[in-house]
């Protein structure tokens, strides 16, 4: 198969690299590499944290006491709700604002219509973002303000936070 | 020939790593699909609720159970009987049961 | 003419032919398993980890107590002691996750790399660290800092600068404080011995976030406000054997204004007037003198001169004296890379 012409060897090399180097490139193409683990990641710290600050607001300060959580939502302050949350979520050990927002709604249910939501507090507007919930059970007891939808009893409502970074 | 077998050998390999990066369960969707914080949450809120002294509230059994189950799409069960607290959780993925003694 | 194979000749030489066609089939397998690498890089599990391994780090140290759970009594100096720790947790108890201990918050900061650290009563940077937090086989650096949120904004850090990417989680606790007894001081009263008197099984009674606990943390009872000059000349403590406070941590120690003094001093414990005392006991004293939680204790003090108006004070919740601080929010973060 070798004569003088000088030509065999070249094309086969030539037409080797060529099979491996398609292979190679069609291989690549259609895999489609996304590191596994990036995906939910973010998800995953933002829920951990907006449950962790709910946790922490449920506390009470005092034996007996009623939580920040309870006195936000019987008395309607949002204001309350929001600085609370806010600095407990937006605080890192160097800085002040992490740049994270959040919606809150309260589910509560009446006797009358079922479950109804209640809008608690609104840090900014959310549009499509990617965010998570965060929720926690709240027993509350009367009085309410009188600007609250809730029946006159004893109950235990969800608190649901959406929480995004901007 | 060498090239050839290079070629299968590439494909493969291709194979492997197309389909592990399907099949295998992330870490983050793993820790997001574990309803650590809502089994700890609800654990919390009925120990809380015993000291108050509402845990028998039907009232509020019902509260729990049509909220977790319209919100969370999980079935919440309890009960309490002077000295142990029964507590029973499914949201679909897992399921959480849990006898408690000694408040 | 056929033309046979390869003619066998003694010249050893390869043809040009054979040389060039070969190097084309090198060069191309070269750049194509340049390009295959890539592909496996993402699946090395210690890079992909490094968030994996914060989360679980931070659950270790936010929602555990550690193993054992009072492990902040334990003198690292003995190696048996060192060795029986077998895993870091700054929880208050198993059914507090998110509240932390402050006593073992603050040990847990206290590290150093020197060699002579395994001698000393402090981490060793960072091979405990790895061993009893962060697990795993890889080796990961690590830094972990704590910032409260609220009045003294203090921040504890332990690890190196991070670079820019690196795996992180935040988490949001609280920790809880220790509480004060003050004592309103009257220089025309009618005692000069004043007993302050603990009960632990009442202490013991309220749930553990807002308990007083001699046991767990420090205790403090404050003599405010001295109208005239005073001498502290003897602190004992009766259970009901009595003995005094011992000359090394942990102990119980005098502070004139914030400044320490001490009862081994030629003049004892001196107060001038319009100044307070404050008296401190320092976590894990009682565990030192052998107390549990249904012992009882008395602390006598017995001044120069009349003191108080009431001879007994009682360390109780029910006493109108005792001011429970209550528990501090902060910010952990744990990166790792």
């Amino acid at each position: 198969m070798v004569n003088e012409a000088a030509q065999l060897y070249t094309i086969e090399g030539v037409g080797a690299a060529i099979l491996m180097v398609v292979t190679a490139y069609l291989v690549i193409s259609s895999t489609t590499i996304f590191t596994p683990q990036d995906t939910h990641i973010s998800d995953m710290q933002l829920q951990q944290l907006g449950s962790d600050a709910l946790a922490m607001m449920d506390i009470a300060d005092a034996y007996n006491g009623k939580s920040t959580l309870q006195l936000a939502i019987e008395g309607n302050n949002s204001q309350m709700f929001l600085q609370s949350f806010s600095r407990l979520v937006n605080s890192t050990t160097t800085a002040y604002d992490d740049g994270l927002k959040f919606n809150t709604m309260v589910y509560y249910r009446t006797d009358s219509s079922g479950i109804q939501p209640f809008k608690l507090c609104n840090n900014a507007d959310y549009f499509r973002e990617n965010a998570v919930t965060a929720t926690r059970w709240v027993y509350i007891t009367p009085p309410f303000d009188a600007t609250l939808p809730f029946d006159n009893r004893d109950q235990v409502v969800l608190v649901e936070v959406l929480l995004w970074r901007n | 020939m060498m090239a050839f077998i290079i070629s299968i050998t590439i494909f493969f390999l291709a194979l492997i790593v197309n389909e592990s990066a399907i099949v295998g369960k992330t870490t983050s969707e793993s820790v997001l699909e574990f309803p650590k914080a809502d089994i700890q949450d609800l654990r919390n809120e009925l120990l809380y609720l015993i000291e108050k002294n509402k845990i028998n509230d039907p009232d509020i059994l019902f509260d729990i159970q049509s909220i977790s189950m319209s919100r969370k799409g999980a079935i919440v069960n309890y009960a309490y009987d002077g000295n142990r607290l029964l507590i029973h959780y499914n949201d679909g993925i897992t399921e959480y049961n849990e006898v408690y003694i000694g408040t | 003419m056929a033309v046979i194979g390869r003619r066998l000749d003694d010249k050893a030489q390869l043809g040009l032919d054979f040389i060039v066609g070969f190097s084309i089939f090198i060069l191309g397998f070269i750049f194509v398993s340049m390009m295959m690498s890539g592909l496996l890089v993402h699946l090395q599990s210690k890079t992909i980890d490094y968030d994996a391994v914060a989360y679980r780090t931070s659950v270790i140290l936010v929602e555990d107590p550690g193993e054992p759970t009072d492990w902040q009594f334990l003198n690292l100096q003995f190696p048996e002691n060192r060795d029986s720790l077998l895993r870091i947790g700054l929880a208050l108890e198993k059914s507090t996750p998110g509240i932390l201990n402050e006593r073992k918050l603050e040990r847990f900061f206290l590290q150093s790399s020197s060699p002579s650290c395994s001698g000393q009563d402090i981490f060793c940077y960072p091979g405990d660290y790895r061993n009893k937090v962060i697990f795993g086989d890889y080796p990961y650096n690590f830094n972990i800092s704590l910032k409260y949120l609220s009045g003294s904004e203090k921040v504890y850090s332990v690890g190196p600068v991070f670079p820019e990417k690196h795996g992180y989680v935040k988490r949001a606790i609280k920790v809880r404080e220790s509480s004060i007894l003050s004592i309103p001081t009257n220089t025309s009263g009618t005692s000069n011995v004043t007993t302050v008197h603990i009960d632990f099984p009442l202490l013991y009674q309220r749930s553990v976030e807002y308990r007083v606990d001699p046991l767990n943390d420090e205790l403090r009872i404050n003599f405010t406000n001295f109208s005239e000059d005073r001498t502290l000349e003897l602190l004992t403590v009766c259970y009901p054997a009595c003995t005094v406070p011992f000359p090394d941590s942990p102990t119980i120690r005098f502070y004139v204004n914030d400044i320490e003094d001490y009862l081994s001093s030629p003049d004892k414990v001196k107060i001038n007037a319009n100044q307070n005392l404050s008296i401190l006991i320092e976590t894990g004293y009682f565990n030192r003198i052998g107390l549990d939680d249904f012992s009882k204790v008395n602390i006598t003090s017995y001044f120069s001169a009349n003191a108080t108006d009431l001879p007994t004070y009682d360390y109780a919740y029910s006493s109108p004296n005792l001011a429970i601080i209550p528990p501090s929010p902060a910010v952990m973060e744990v990166r790792i890379w």
